[in-house]
């Protein structure tokens, strides 16, 4: 999967052997501080709740690597708790992440989604929603951003796009196989 | 006479016997297309298994069994909660 938001681009690759959990490989590149981080990453599903028409999860996320600069190089860890509840009409999510590399980059992350679904696809339809995305970074100038944007999903396919008026153009793109 | 009866009697049973079954499983959970195909990939690697339909709106899977194939309550709540759901409960016809 490739994402691109408020304040990184980034590219991950993930493997999950059971529904519990996948391991995987990210690559970052944050644009303010221009560093660049390779870490491994595990996502574990903590907890999660299956009702008749809906589905909660909770996730922890962590991983480790290196992150740097043009000048410098330094170990980096990150990690954080993800969690969602969704029908197939509405979405909310919640999401933090706490990246340290010592001098190189050190960022403080809050993100909440809110969304819904237009209408209702049958299986194997083209699905969209339409989102409102909340960032918090502690690190950044502008702590605070809002960025609408919508998702379509199809298949082992999805893709978000939306536009931020003070941090550009945020694309996402998952491919699932 | 009694070999005629035999016979007809033996293929009517076995139209039974050898037809595929098709189990219906109702389960909680699944709410995307991601959903439906990590309980189609979890069945789809059982070979008895000839294919699998997902609804999400009445939140069932059908697993329609190879020719004679059979698959055990059991091994159906297990794949179920393999890919990440709750199984509710199933039902078995021929598809005859």
């Amino acid at each position: 999967m490739t994402m691109n938001d408020v304040d990184n681009n980034s590219s991950h690759i993930h493997y999950s052997p059971t529904a519990r959990y996948s391991v995987g490989w990210r690559h970052e590149y944050f644009r303010d501080s221009t560093a660049h981080a390779d870490t491994a990453q595990i996502n574990y599903l903590a907890k999660r709740w299956n009702g008749n028409q809906s589905q909660a999860n909770i996730y922890i996320k962590t991983g480790a690597g290196l992150a740097y600069d043009e000048s410098d190089v330094s170990p980096a860890v990150f990690g954080g708790i993800a969690a969602d509840w969704e029908t197939r009409r509405y979405f909310t999510s919640y999401q933090n992440r706490f990246f340290y590399a010592d001098d190189i980059e050190k960022n403080a992350q809050h993100r909440t989604r809110l969304g819904i679904a237009p209408y209702i696809g049958d299986t194997g339809d083209l699905h969209t929603w339409m989102m409102l995305q909340a960032d918090y970074d502690a690190g950044m100038d502008d702590n605070f951003s809002l960025t609408p944007l919508v998702r379509f999903f199809k298949g082992s396919h999805l893709m978000e796009a939306g536009y931020n008026l003070d941090n550009g153009v945020l694309f996402n793109y998952v491919h699932r196989f | 006479m009694r070999y005629i009866l035999t016979l007809f009697a033996f293929l009517i049973l076995s139209t039974h016997v050898f037809a595929a079954e098709v189990v219906t499983v109702r389960i909680k959970g699944m709410v995307c297309d991601f959903c439906a195909q990590s309980v189609t990939k979890v069945y789809m690697k059982n070979d008895d298994v000839q294919n699998v339909s997902v609804d999400l709106d009445t939140q069932t899977i059908t697993l329609n069994m190879k020719d004679g194939a059979i698959i055990s309550d059991d091994e159906v709540k297990k794949g179920v909660h393999y890919a990440g759901y709750d199984f509710v409960d199933l039902e078995r016809t021929d598809n005859e």
